[in-house]
């Protein structure tokens, strides 16, 4: 801010500025929020349906599994780094646990704990190149996507993974477990249970990242790695534990979705990285956190949601809808890079 | 055509292995007591059908969509379209939100049974009749099927290649097939059945690879497999975006005089492929996406107002090689039902009432 001299008009032209800046600040803040409640409005008066209980259920449905990849994400970026492997973590821990089922014929919980490690294998693989052998975080989760979209073909020939599937020349005879079929379409007093499983992994990253000393060094690690260290944070540690949890959640992610279709289907995670990367960018223009944020990451994946819902219902057609998306994503980008604080 | 001994697999087992019970399929016919008349039910507002298809970008599934939309509007039915991407969770979720607006009847385009159980029975449940066209789904006394004949088809060009070498089918050849989608899974049959057949046929490569980028990514493979075998005389690539790889890789080892791509299928795109001078593609087995859309829609308003009798319609397939479309001069999709009349099926499946 230079120096104001011009004395006679400054107090007029610090009003309009005040003015300006308070709307500005409005919008900065509350902008995408207020678009959504609007959007929602909208659709509801000229959709019946799309404002019921059920739909909303549908919609939360729809965005649980971005949801839940795009909070790893966040946590990931809270230490300045990015995940490019979550995808890929997603189809493995998805192959990992259905092949499991159904060709190891093993029972749920074994599979899920399979799935899990699955995910969490990637994440410490990433946190072993990054920390350990000093490789940029994109670069190396970059080479573990391959390595792990790779790794996934290979152990089932480049199959899909369903019931009854050939393996070898012989048929499987394994098939989901129950508590795939809760996981999948169970549900709680009417809540989806993927609805519920996203919503606890919501609360505990956000709990995590806002009200523990934890969250803080996260963040802290993130803004000046340097600092961080100087102030007798362990910079490598948060690191490590930033990506398990990335590599975790994306497991979580992938066994819901696999779930949902009772199959393990080769590479269904691919689309999800960018989805769930661009749910964690709106989110840094909600309520102006201008950083990533766990809140702001559910609003993203939501927000999705919503507007393919919607659009859905007045027969948009699917790459309308994808541009739409893209211009969300502008818009978004647009409040928390220009309107936002300026950084330097 | 005949089926060369086959005995037909008809009932395709992708529900839960050994525990779902199965309907009986019926061929389907127009009901003798299908009204004449619109029902009163289409004629008024209101009259919806839900379309939930899994895959929706490429040639094939725009051409099917094309023919479902012109129907609806033909007959003045209200459409809502899910597109899941290839996503089969989302289809699965799209099928249950499309159950829950209660529409007169649902289309889904492509699909498998596993991931859609839930949506299925809870369009039983509510009534709702389904029409799995170009589904891995088992018939059932709610669930209606359409489908391409696909052991007529792969017959159809298996008989083609067979005249093409003069009756003596030998030599090298690669094979494109993917393992778990229903349709390649029936053309797999009619290939493997033919292998016994001819024994100097052959496979030196199995290649193949299903997703968003099918045709680039079987192209790239083919040039391996290619170049490990020079000796290739036929790629056999029963899936247009297969055939299309096939054809791209032939080419760009130079291989048009030497190697022959037979494929499946044909879209506008396709048609610029096979007519191109030096093509590799020689033949295609085909019904016509569009006119199978439009047949989707009318087995969809049919199960919705009891015109049909029966639960699984099989449109027959008409073989068209490259001759053929240079003769014809055709350019595209439109022009080829006006040259070719059989790949419209004239008669099939129109109840009285859709005229």
């Amino acid at each position: 801010m230079t120096a104001e001299n011009n004395l006679e008009s400054a107090a007029a032209k610090g009003q309009d500025r005040d003015l300006a800046a308070l709307f500005k600040g409005l919008v900065y803040r509350y902008g995408l929020v207020a678009v959504l409640v609007l959007m929602i409005i909208y659709f509801a008066a000229a959709e019946p349906f799309f404002g019921t209980f059920r739909n909303a259920m549908f919609i939360l449905q729809a965005a649980s599994v971005v949801a839940v990849v795009g909070l790893g994400c966040t946590v990931s970026m809270t230490v300045g780094g990015f995940d490019l492997s979550v995808g890929a973590a997603m189809s493995l821990s998805i192959m990992a646990a259905a092949a499991a089922m159904v060709i190891g014929d093993i029972g749920g919980g074994w599979a899920i704990l399979i799935g899990i490690s699955a995910g969490l294998a990637v994440g410490l693989f990433n946190s072993f190149l990054i920390v350990y052998a000093r490789i940029p975080d994109l670069v190396a989760t970059l080479a573990t996507l391959f390595l792990v979209n790779g790794l996934t073909l290979m152990g089932v020939g480049g199959q899909s993974v369903a019931q009854g599937m050939f393996f070898r020349g012989e048929q499987t005879t394994g098939s989901f477990a129950p508590i795939f079929n809760w996981l999948g379409s169970g549900r709680v007093f009417g809540v989806p249970s993927s609805v519920i499983v996203a919503g606890v992994i919501f609360v505990a990253v956000f709990v995590l990242l806002n009200y523990t000393r934890w969250g803080r060094a996260f963040y802290a690690v993130g803004g000046n790695p340097v600092a961080a260290a100087a102030a007798g944070i362990r910079v490598a540690r948060y690191r490590i534990i930033a990506y398990l949890i990335s590599g975790g959640l994306s497991a979580v992610a992938g066994l819901m979705l696999a779930a949902r279709s009772n199959r393990g289907d080769v590479n269904v995670g691919d689309p999800f990285l960018l989805q769930a990367v661009s749910a964690a960018l709106v989110g840094y223009a909600v309520l102006g956190a201008n950083r990533p944020n766990a809140f702001g990451t559910l609003i993203g994946a939501v927000f999705v949601a919503v507007l393919i819902n919607g659009l859905t219902m007045f027969n948009f057609p699917y790459y309308a809808q994808t541009f739409v998306q893209g211009l969300l994503l502008v818009i978004a980008l647009l409040m928390s890079y220009t309107l936002g604080p300026s950084r330097r | 055509m005949n089926i060369k001994g086959l005995t037909l697999p008809l009932m395709a087992t992708f529900g839960l292995a050994g525990t779902s019970v199965m309907a009986e399929m019926v061929p389907l016919a127009v009901a003798a007591n299908a009204p004449d008349e619109v029902p009163a039910a289409v004629a008024e507002d209101g009259f919806e059908i839900a379309v939930v298809r899994q895959l929706n970008v490429g040639d094939v599934y725009q051409a099917w969509i094309a023919g479902v939309e012109e129907e609806a509007e033909r007959l003045g039915i209200d459409l809502t379209i899910y597109n899941a991407d290839g996503d089969n969770a989302r289809q699965a979720l799209q099928l249950e939100q499309a159950v829950a607006t209660d529409p007169d009847a649902i289309i889904i385009g492509w699909g498998f049974g596993d991931s859609l159980q839930a949506g299925l029975a809870a369009a039983e449940e509510a009534g709702i009749p389904v029409v799995a066209s170009n589904a891995s789904i088992d018939a059932s006394d709610s669930v209606t099927l359409v489908n391409q004949s696909e052991h007529l088809m792969m017959e159809g060009i298996m008989e083609q290649m067979l005249s093409d070498f003069d009756g003596e089918l030998a030599g090298d050849m690669i094979y494109v097939y993917v393992a778990g989608f229903r349709p390649l899974d029936l053309r797999n049959e009619v290939w493997e059945a033919w292998q016994e057949e001819y024994p100097d046929i052959n496979q030196v490569a199995q290649i193949g690879v299903v997703n968003e980028n099918t045709a680039a990514e079987t192209a790239n493979q083919a040039v391996a497999a290619l170049q490990a075998n020079p000796e290739t005389v036929a790629i056999i690539a029963p899936y247009n975006e297969f055939t299309k790889g096939a054809s791209l890789a032939i080419r760009e080892l130079g291989l048009e005089g030497q190697v022959r791509a037979y494929g499946m299928d044909i879209s506008t795109a396709d048609i610029a492929v096979m007519t191109e001078a030096d093509s590799p593609w020689v033949a295609t087995a085909t019904t016509d996406m569009t006119n199978f859309g439009r047949i989707s829609l009318r087995v969809a308003a049919g199960e919705a107002t009891g015109s049909y009798d029966g639960n699984n319609l099989e449109i027959p397939p008409l073989v068209i090689t490259q001759e053929d479309l240079l003769e014809a001069s055709v350019s595209n999709v439109e022009q080829l039902s006006e040259a070719f009349p059989g790949l419209a099926t004239p008669g099939l499946a129109i109840a009285p009432w859709m005229e």
